[in-house]
């Protein structure tokens, strides 16, 4: 293989030998073990190069006579010959090579390494066979798209549609089921699928089988398909569980199967049941809570499903005209569908790479105008001399080949560096769990993008250089017309480069505020010195409630008098870390006639003394006592939200609510108190209603495992060894896990946003070094070719003040066109971002005039050098040079 | 006495030597080579396959070795691909001038280590 590199002639002569020689050195050396056989292979291959280098550019042998060398016959030569030139002629302008090299090399880095992470995460997210055949159903009232669509609209487009190999559903939300019989009850996630759901997928179970279609239909036995995290937590791995019986919501159910490990659409599930006709109240035509998702069958586009999806639409709003006013049907692939939510952040990476890698190929493009202009007098020295255009522009293309492929290669590195900054800095929920590694298409963007630039910007100019007439070019010198087009040219390209980085640096401005008010919002309570950690006591040993809520009442004593300790509490979900979790509530004495009256309220069980701890204001009523154990009905403290929804004007206290608990009655609860409303979900937005029950009294079951939250008067970690010694005292077997800081806790909420600013304004710095040299480079450039002119107003009596004016006017001329082209671009960007910022207008000023002025001086600083310069032409000399 | 030319040509490059001196007493094809010349190394110098034949090929255009052409001169039993390379008269003169001139250079030094009383 290396061998190629040999002269032909040679390679004829000895290839076989060589390589049987090569074999046998293996041999010998594989004896010695896989180390050294790895060495020898690296010392063979290395000395091979080491001859064709020997033979194409080393000295001849040195033996007092001259070898004749003739072995100029193989093509290759003439092209490594070319390519020395190239690389010797660069070498000779050193600052030039590395700026370009440099520069293209950060450009391509940056970009090459956000695309393959875009890559593999907007391109490759669907893991399933045959992906582009997946569409996702919505409904559309008019405009507007509805992500949901209604069962029985589902069947209709299901049973009419030729289009579709197979049409699935699956209800939109996750729903709660109580799990009973066997260990500890458990509310799990879970939710209903057509029996066709994992087939249309393209997903197999591990495990058994998938529902059959007769499992579709009310009477045959109740059947429940599990997720492979469930699987392992409840059954744990026990590869004897088909055909086992799951008691779900109350009845049994046959386990038919586990889904492999990975498996996962749209949510994470514990378990699937299926879909059932009749048994499931699939509602009205108006009722879309369905998500519906199918495959294509082969052959047929997505614009020929679309035409039948219509026609199918028109049917239906002729059919039931009260239920499909202006009601449509929307196919999108799944693709696209899936990944909506982070389209937006990951499109404002990838348009900020973009604008960076222009920027970088400006500044190469300038500086490659730069030096064709500056050659020019070399250039037509030798088209007058009768070199041939083509052969110039060979020439040319070399040395721009040869940058290219450095800048490439030097930016693939980069790349491959960056990529693991980038996954080590981005919430990387929407990657799939494969590792991003370098694509082929990444790397051929890469190609493309480098030589693309490096071709364009380096050969044009070149050979339009020699095209004008060399004798025009020798006599005029700097002063030529050409000259004048390049330094046009080159100040074109630095008012674009301004443009650019101004609206870079505004957007991450924007972005960065953005985030720093999401960071100052007040969640409701105090997490600072709040310390929070996980703790489960056994069955075995904890068999019924009351010795649970003896062991937590007991630790709550216990911690509270440990020194350093203000107040402890504990609570089912750590506020921010363990979300969701909502049942359906509703007034009794008003209970819902419609759907849409529904409201859930997240729920929470906590023992008394927690609102004190994390300190939520009671705002009527008490907190839950420890003499509320086993109360009937259950009681529970609601917050303010839930309050005003369901006792509007009145006092809640005392009232009954009815809550959906899975079971065909609903459960009863008493308020005995009202808390403020505080964040425990989402940082920011407004708060979700919620209702904290007492684990000692709550409805359907009690949890074994808590969060124990502590309040500290310093350092919460300080306290992480006291606590576990608090707990190994009072039972040694409970073990504490998940120990957190709140504070860590909600930086941690807060990373996608913090990632997306910090980038940007990398991003923005980066553009902002390219777009200052660029900026010295004209400027420096335009005292240059104006030394001559500068000399004669001197010797007429310029002040230093007027030179300096003279350069620092014109830079901050272009400095000033690129912030007006630059601002009206920034403001098309951030009306675009306006769904990502928080509490930010895009029209916010302050941030724009900041940005300008910002740049303004940096203008002014990169003019310094250049009038530097400027003000030390001696006039006699420069009215003496050309 | 000693030809000018070859006078010259002095110091042979080490791998040079080493070849010349593996085919000093028979013809002999690449693994060869490097068999005999692991032997005379005591296996500190392995020749690798592009330096070998590199070698070879320099060694040739001096004229201090030659291939073998016909049948007739190969030693019995060898296929007819197999290359084989042999001294030439030249090549017998530059090596036993290497060969003189090494071992007066070893005879200086272990004459002057000698005289300045070696540790004992």
């Amino acid at each position: 293989m290396v061998l190629g590199l040999l002269p032909l002639r040679f390679r004829k002569l000895y290839c076989a030998d060589m390589e049987e020689l090569f074999a046998e050195a293996l041999d010998v050396s594989r004896q010695r073990g896989r180390l050294a056989w790895l060495l020898a292979w690296i010392r063979g291959t290395a000395d091979v190069i080491a001859l064709a280098w020997r033979i194409r550019w080393g000295r001849p042998a040195t033996a007092g006579q001259r070898v004749t060398r003739n072995e100029k016959g193989s093509p290759m030569s003439g092209f490594i010959h070319d390519i020395r030139w190239s690389a010797r002629s660069l070498m000779r302008a050193p600052l030039f090579t590395l700026a370009v090299v440099a520069t293209l090399a950060v450009g391509i880095g940056a970009t090459v390494s956000m695309f393959s992470v875009l890559d593999a995460a907007m391109i490759r997210a669907l893991p399933y066979p045959d992906s582009e055949r997946l569409i996702y159903g919505r409904t559309t009232f008019g405009e507007r798209i509805n992500s949901w669509v209604s069962y029985p609209d589902y069947v209709d487009y299901r049973d009419r549609s030729e289009a579709f190999e197979s049409l699935a559903a699956m209800l939109g939300g996750v729903q709660q089921f109580t799990i009973t019989g066997g260990q500890e009850p458990e509310r799990v996630q879970g939710t209903y699928v057509s029996v066709d759901l994992f087939p249309t997928l393209g997903a197999a179970p591990a495990l058994g089988r998938n529902f059959t279609a007769d499992e579709a239909e009310s009477g045959t036995p109740d059947v429940v398909m599990l997720s492979h995290g469930y699987w392992q937590r409840r059954f744990g791995g026990d590869t004897e569980v088909v055909g086992r019986m799951h008691t779900v919501a109350g009845s049994p159910h046959t386990v038919v199967g586990v889904m492999p490990a990975g498996f996962r659409f749209r949510w994470d599930i514990d378990i699937w049941l299926p879909i059932r006709y009749g048994i499931l109240d699939t509602r009205g035509r108006r009722s879309h809570s369905w998500h519906v998702v199918g495959r294509l069958r082969s052959g047929i586009t997505l614009e020929e499903a679309g035409a039948q999806i219509d026609v199918i639409s028109a049917q239906l709003a002729e059919a039931y005209p009260d239920s499909h006013q202006d009601k449509g049907f929307i196919l999108t692939p799944l693709d696209e569908a899936l990944v909506e939510g982070y389209r937006p952040n990951l499109i404002i990476l990838m348009a900020a790479t973009s604008l960076l890698l222009l920027i970088a190929c400006g500044n190469v493009a300038s500086l490659m105008l730069a030096r064709a202009t500056a050659r020019k007098v070399e250039i037509s020295a030798k088209a007058a001399l009768g070199a041939s255009r083509k052969r110039l522009a060979v020439q040319f293309m070399n040395e721009s080949l040869l940058l290219a492929a450095l800048a490439g290669g030097l930016g693939t590195l980069l790349a491959l560096w960056l990529q693991q900054l980038i996954l080590v800095w981005m919430p990387i929920d929407f990657l799939p769990a494969s590792d991003v590694g370098i694509s082929t298409s990444m790397l051929a963007f890469a190609l493309v993008a480098s030589f693309g630039t490096a071709i364009v910007f380096g050969t044009g100019p070149a050979l339009t250089a020699s095209q004008t007439n060399p004798a025009d070019v020798l006599r005029g010198g700097l002063r030529s017309s050409a000259h004048g087009r390049a330094a046009r040219m080159r100040s074109g390209l630095v008012v674009l480069q301004v443009a650019l980085t101004v609206v870079l640096l505004t957007v991450s401005g924007l972005l960065l505020q953005s985030f720093l008010r999401l960071r100052a919002v007040d969640l409701g309570y105090e997490t600072e010195n709040l310390l929070a950690a996980q703790l489960e006591v056994s069955e075995a040993a904890y068999a019924d409630r009351s010795a649970t809520v003896q062991f937590y009442r007991g630790l709550l004593q216990d911690v509270r008098a440990i020194p350093g300790v203000l107040d402890a509490g504990v609570i089912s979900h750590v506020p921010i870390r363990n979300r969701y979790s909502d049942w359906t509530v509703w007034n009794p004495e008003n209970p819902p006639t419609r759907d849409s009256e529904r409201q859930w309220a997240l729920s929470r069980r906590v023992l008394p003394g927690y609102f004190g701890t994390i300190g939520i204001p009671i705002l009527l009523g008490r907190d839950h006592a420890d003499t509320d154990i086993d109360s009937i009905p259950s009681l529970l403290v609601i917050n303010q939200r839930l309050a005003d929804w369901l006792f509007p004007e009145q006092n809640p206290v005392g009232r009954q609510i009815a809550l959906d608990v899975g079971g065909t009655e609903p459960a009863l609860a008493e308020v005995i108190g009202v808390v403020g409303d505080v964040n425990i979900n989402w940082v920011g937005g407004s708060p979700a209603p919620q209702m904290y029950f007492n684990n000692a009294n709550a409805p359907t079951y009690w949890s074994r495992r808590l969060n124990l939250i502590v309040r500290t008067a310093g350092d919460p970690t300080a306290l992480v060894r006291p606590v576990r010694a608090a707990l190994r005292e009072l039972d040694p077997n409970v073990p504490l896990s998940d120990i957190a800081v709140m504070d860590d806790i909600v930086r941690g909420a807060l990373s996608g946003s913090r990632v997306i600013a910090l980038t940007i304004t990398l991003f923005g710095s980066v553009a902002l070094f390219l777009a200052m040299t660029g900026l010295y480079g004209v400027l420096a450039y335009y005292v240059t070719r104006r030394t001559q002119e500068i000399g004669i107003r001197v010797a007429f009596g310029a002040t230093a003040g007027h030179v300096m004016r003279m350069v620092t006017l014109r830079g901050l001329a272009l400095v000033v066109g690129g912030l007006v082209v630059g601002v009206l671009g920034a403001v098309a960007a951030t009306r675009l971002l306006e769904l990502q910022l928080y509490e930010i207008g895009s029209g916010d000023p302050v941030t724009f005039v900041a940005v300008s002025a910002f740049l303004l001086l940096v203008g002014t600083l990169a003019c310094y050098l250049p009038v530097r310069r400027a003000l030390r032409i001696d006039p006699v000399e420069a009215l003496r040079t050309e | 006495m000693t030809d000018p030319a070859i006078e010259n040509s002095l110091p042979l490059k080490p791998q040079w030597f080493h070849i010349l001196l593996a085919l000093s007493d028979e013809a002999q094809h690449g693994s060869g080579i490097v068999r005999s010349v692991l032997d005379q190394t005591d296996d500190k110098l392995r020749l690798w396959p592009a330096t070998l034949y590199g070698s070879l090929e320099e060694l040739a255009q001096l004229g201090w070795i030659e291939e073998l052409t016909g049948p007739a001169e190969r030693p019995e039993g060898e296929s007819e691909k197999k290359r084989f390379f042999r001294i030439t008269q030249a090549g017998k003169q530059v090596l036993s001038a290497e060969a003189d001139r090494l071992q007066a250079l070893a005879q200086t030094a272990m004459a002057r280590l000698g005289s300045r009383g070696t540790a004992t």
